[in-house]
């Protein structure tokens, strides 16, 4: 991996408020390399929307330091930061797009304000580019159409086009598909990757999705009141997650181990024990659990579970059932345990 | 003795053009000098991209100590200063001065209220693509709500028709003080009628253009 384009050291951001002060931000401190896709997943309020806005200085850090592309930006001046944002392309939730400009215009209206600075962007560069980022989201044929005949998956086209006009080397995407359906979540995913191929662009993408950040991330870093509570690669989140925040996130993506009331169900249509065994690359290969459980002398069921690819690689977990002595049973766990994680749940 | 429009219908034409007169200025003024202190109402309250506490409280309280006053005593009550500042307490000018102070009042309120309904987002969005304030007054803030900036400058317009109604209070003609001297104080309603009709026929064409011209303008 490359050197860290984004740096947070100890960042904190006060906000005051009648209730008194709300720590929104409470001592974080990132790497965030060029060229990878690197996801905050939190709840609702837990910090990730303003933490990626001290990114681009929309709010600025009450303590901390904070290097974006080697600028210090937890330092500069309202007006210093005019400049850095056009490195710096956003996308939001809502889109935000004008509503008094066309498709076209709106795309081209970063490099208006770009224009306005270093006058390298004369009418005739502007709808060059506009034409080939719109050709890149595939709405060409909508150049002329107002956001309000779009439909949100367009709409949402039609922002990452824009935040990309100025060719920024940083995208922040604060939710961008938390107002898409699935299909067309996947649609803005895809362009995000490309992107990130193709352009070279680093991303940080803020989502309460855990499957976004399944299918798009690199890393993640996961947050709870402010702080960040676990970060790291994609795979080891999900393979090995530590907090118990991290389990709920990771669970609402996989959906691979049994509910409380889905468990109660299979304990009672098989009698016997319940193991539920975790399925990863490094440790399942070349021998299957079937095969263990089998050489162990057991009758085992597959009951529930799945497994996914994270990252390139499979990740899930199984859940079988297991007939046969009290000793047999005993001795195909032990055996399953020497190379993955058990646990008996029935 | 009834009007007569062949030897007298100049008059008529004249307290017209008073009347219009009154009403390009008073708007022409106070349209401007409400639209930079409503930007300004704007900018500066909680949240507002130029948040000041101390302008904000200023301002708003100058404006609502203006607002509540009834023009007509407003115009009595400004006679120092207007002849202070025009030179003379009567006249067409005299009823301007006081006209465009109340209407840069009405107009700020306006300006802040279609200003409110611009989606904070768009804002944000322009501030993260790296424009200035200036450059978010001009291209976001107004172009994002001239329609509502429009309706509401169309609904100020009929607002000013009738205060200037009360220009002839310090002899400032127009259409109020013809229908009054020609029309009631003479008991010929037609002439106070038929200075209605001028009025209304005004108000509506004014009325007809602004909806039109928002509706080309907003893209909703």
């Amino acid at each position: 991996m490359t050197a860290p384009i984004i740096t947070l050291d100890g960042v904190h951001k006060t906000f005051t408020t009648r209730k008194g002060e709300l720590h929104a931000v409470d001592g974080v401190s990132l790497d965030i390399n060029a060229g990878e896709v690197f996801g905050v997943i939190g709840f609702s309020g837990a910090g990730k929307s303003t933490l990626v806005r001290l990114v681009n200085g929309l709010e600025p850090c009450t303590s901390g330091r904070l290097v974006v592309d080697g600028h210090e930006v937890s330092a500069m001046s309202e007006k210093q930061l005019l400049t850095v944002r056009h490195d710096i392309g956003m996308v939001f939730q809502q889109f935000n797009l004008l509503q008094s400009r066309t498709v076209a215009q709106n795309v081209a209206y970063p490099l208006e304000i770009l224009h306005a600075q270093n006058k390298q962007w004369d009418k005739a560069k502007r709808r060059a580019r506009v034409a080939e980022l719109l050709d890149f989201v595939g709405l060409a044929d909508r150049a002329d159409a107002y956001p309000s005949q779009l439909s949100g998956g367009q709409k949402q086209r039609v922002g990452i086009a824009r935040a990309l006009a100025s060719n920024p080397k940083i995208l922040l995407a604060d939710e961008c598909t938390s107002a898409l359906d699935p299909q067309t979540t996947d649609e803005v995913l895809e362009l995000l990757r490309r992107a990130n191929k193709e352009l070279r662009i680093t991303i940080v993408i803020i989502t309460h999705e855990m499957d976004v950040v399944r299918n798009l991330c690199d890393r993640v870093a996961v947050m709870e009141s402010g702080k960040v509570i676990e970060s790291g690669e994609v795979y080891d989140i999900f393979s090995r997650p530590q907090h118990p925040t991290t389990r709920r996130f990771v669970q609402t993506s996989l959906r691979d181990r049994p509910t409380p009331a889905a468990l109660k169900r299979l304990a009672a249509n098989y009698p016997g024990r319940l193991i539920t065994v975790t399925i990863r690359d490094e440790d399942t290969a070349g021998r299957t659990v079937v095969n263990t459980l089998n050489d162990a002398g057991v009758h085992a069921d597959l009951v529930y579970g799945s497994i996914v690819e994270i990252a390139d690689r499979p990740y899930g977990s199984l859940t079988f059932s297991l007939k046969g002595t009290e000793d047999q049973v005993a001795g195909a766990i032990a055996a399953v345990r020497d190379f993955t994680d058990v646990e008996v749940v029935a | 003795m009834k009007f007569d429009f062949s030897t007298n219908g100049d008059i008529f034409l004249e307290a017209i053009g008073t009347t219009l007169y009154i009403v390009a200025v008073a708007m022409g003024i106070g349209g401007l000098v409400g639209l930079a202190l409503g930007l300004t109402l704007y900018l500066t309250r909680r949240g507002g991209l130029k948040q000041n506490k101390v302008v904000f409280t200023i301002l708003n309280v100058i404006i609502n100590f203006f607002r509540p006053i009834p023009f007509i005593i407003f115009i009595a009550a400004m006679g120092p200063l207007t002849l202070a500042v025009v030179g003379t307490s009567i006249g067409t000018n005299a009823f301007i001065f006081p006209a465009s102070i109340m209407v840069s009042m009405a107009t700020a309120r306006l300006v802040e209220q279609s200003l409110v309904s611009v989606d904070p987002g768009v804002i944000e969005a322009a501030r993260a693509m790296g424009a200035s304030t200036w450059r978010i007054i001009h291209t976001v803030l107004l172009r994002e709500a001239l329609a509502p900036l429009i309706l509401g400058y169309t609904f100020l317009f009929v607002a000013v028709v009738d205060m200037s109604a009360l220009a002839g209070i310090v002899a400032g003609g127009g259409l109020g003080a013809f229908a009054l001297s020609y029309g009631y104080q003479r008991f010929d309603w037609a002439i106070t009628w038929i200075t209605v009709l001028v009025i209304v026929v005004i108000v509506q064409a004014v009325q007809f253009l602004g909806n039109w011209l928002a509706r080309r303008t907003q893209h909703r």
